[in-house]
């Protein structure tokens, strides 16, 4: 009796053995994934600092303004035609009429500017304008964090246009480039349906910062 | 029986282990399009400086090839075919060439990694009004020794014209581009110009052993091509005012660190390792081991 126990239990010991030793490779990093509200969404901010990886509601990020290099927004106004609909943009590109009160981003006395321009046509982008170095969602994906050739992915020689990404949807690419010289990627990963003020937008980042 | 059966079930649930198969990606390629680098369709004049940043990931394998090719009116010049080992990085290079005067350049840029996977970026460059040749230096006369001359200097800094031999290049090893020694070859004893970075089996170090210990060794490129089929014209050599000829006799094609042959008479065309062009005349080439080789040399400034 004892020794069928013991069998049993050697038994078992082997099956547990195989298995914990049956695991599967965790060598993929972690994708740096945001999700970001619009500007009536109650809870998620609309504000992102990339430094931090954080985001902000309206009144911290006021109060963190050096800090902010992303704010997301909604705006679908067809009779100033200002049809943006989902869009990603930074404090330094003159939003308008979108946040309210004394914490608005016009009135921030540091906005940075983060400039981002299209990769890929799309509704938003239209058609890619010259010097466009443009990827598709499988290359997106297999960029590393850190890679250079994320830099290369911005256009530096757009001059106008390049202050906002707008009606986002999903697989949609834009290349950006910080006020503080960081250089990054992102593709939208979901937005909200339906899209409107108190949605969302959510996207992954790749991010290369050239050696000073 | 016991014994048995657990055998099998260790056997069964290790085969049913399986790793999941990793997915393979191919390299991607792209092009710097900050500063000064050359963008798309940009028009650049005859003598105009092409600058391109390559920029390249691994994919799922080292990077081990980099190729630039010039394509002109379908024939394609092969300006870098690099073998190379990149892994766990991106590449990251820069590369400069000078507008041909043809009015349209089709630039093809190719990685490839050590699983074969490929990637191709290209880049029209057309030809732009008037012409950016540059101005030129000129050294008439060089005299270097060869490798047991003892009365001239052997090293030659193409930069500035100065001549340096063993008593005093110290400190100034990283600014030599050429060295000449004799050595047979095919039967012949040949006057060869060679550079610092060259590592073949007749390489400069072995005629001048301390290069070995120099932390900088310049490689350059000669055209031993064009000097062995005497493509370049002394005429024109001795009439050139800029670097138009420079820059227009170097051919890619068949290049190395080491020149042999450099008999006198001979004019061979250069690129420096940052990218000047010139021409070397060889006015007097001893074939003996402490002979000496006298040169004038035209270079981009």
């Amino acid at each position: 009796m004892k020794t069928n126990f013991l069998k049993l239990m050697l038994l078992a010991l082997v099956a547990m053995f195989t298995f914990a030793s049956c695991e599967k490779d965790d060598n993929e990093p972690s994708k740096w994934i945001v999700k970001i509200g619009a500007q009536s969404n109650t809870s998620i901010g609309a504000f992102y600092s990339l430094s931090e990886k954080k985001i902000y509601n309206q009144t911290d990020a006021f109060n963190n303004q050096a800090k902010i290099d992303l704010v997301c927004f909604y705006e679908h106004d067809e009779i100033n035609n200002r049809i943006n609909d989902m869009t990603l943009s930074s404090p330094g590109a003159n939003i308008r009429d979108i946040f309210t009160g004394e914490t608005d981003v016009m009135n921030y006395t540091t906005k940075n500017l983060t400039t981002i321009t299209p990769t890929s046509a799309s509704s938003g982008a239209g058609t890619l304008p010259a010097n466009t170095q443009s990827i598709t969602v499988e290359q997106f994906d297999q960029i590393k964090q850190g890679e250079a050739i994320i830099a290369t992915y911005f256009n530096s020689t757009l001059t106008s246009s390049n202050k906002k990404a707008k009606l986002l949807v999903a697989n949609d690419i834009y290349a950006f480039k910080t006020q503080d010289g960081t250089y990054g990627l992102f593709k939208v990963v979901a937005v909200s349906e339906p899209k409107n003020a108190s949605g969302w937008l959510q996207f992954e980042i790749k991010t290369y910062k050239p050696a000073v | 029986m016991y014994r048995l059966l657990i055998v099998c079930i260790a056997v069964t649930l290790l085969t049913n282990c399986k790793k999941e198969e990793e997915a393979v990606f191919p390299p991607i390629v792209a092009l710097k399009s900050t500063d000064d680098f050359t963008s798309n369709n940009d028009e650049i004049p005859v003598g105009g400086k092409i600058k391109f940043g390559i920029v390249a990931t691994t994919g799922s394998a080292p990077i081990t090839n980099l190729r630039i090719t010039r394509i002109v009116n379908g024939q394609r010049i092969k300006e870098i075919d690099h073998g190379l080992f990149i892994k766990n990085r991106s590449l990251d290079t820069v590369h400069s060439f000078v507008k041909s005067s043809a009015e349209m350049e089709l630039w093809e840029f190719f990685v490839m990694n050590a699983n074969r996977d490929s990637a191709i970026i290209t880049r029209t460059v057309l030809l732009g009004e008037g012409s950016a040749y540059g101005a030129i230096s000129h050294y008439p006369s060089l005299k270097i020794g060869m490798q047991n001359n003892s009365q001239y200097p052997n090293f030659v800094d193409l930069h500035t014209g100065t001549l340096y031999s063993s008593g005093n290049i110290s400190g100034h090893e990283a600014e030599i581009d050429i060295v000449a020694f004799v050595y047979q070859t095919s039967g012949i004893m040949s006057p060869t110009l060679c550079c610092p970075g060259y590592t073949g089996t007749s390489s400069a170090a072995l005629h001048y052993p301390e290069i070995s210990s120099w932390s900088v060794r310049n490689p350059i490129s000669y055209d031993y091509y064009s000097s062995d089929n005497n493509l370049v014209d002394l005429q024109k050599f001795e009439s050139a005012q800029n670097d138009s000829l420079l820059v227009a006799s170097f051919k890619p094609g068949n290049i190395s660190g080491l020149c042999k042959y450099c008999f006198t008479d001979k004019i061979i065309p250069f690129k420096t390792a940052d990218g000047k062009y010139g021409l070397v005349r060889v006015k007097h080439a001893d074939t003996v081991t402490d002979g000496y080789m006298e040169l004038e040399i035209k270079i981009q400034q």
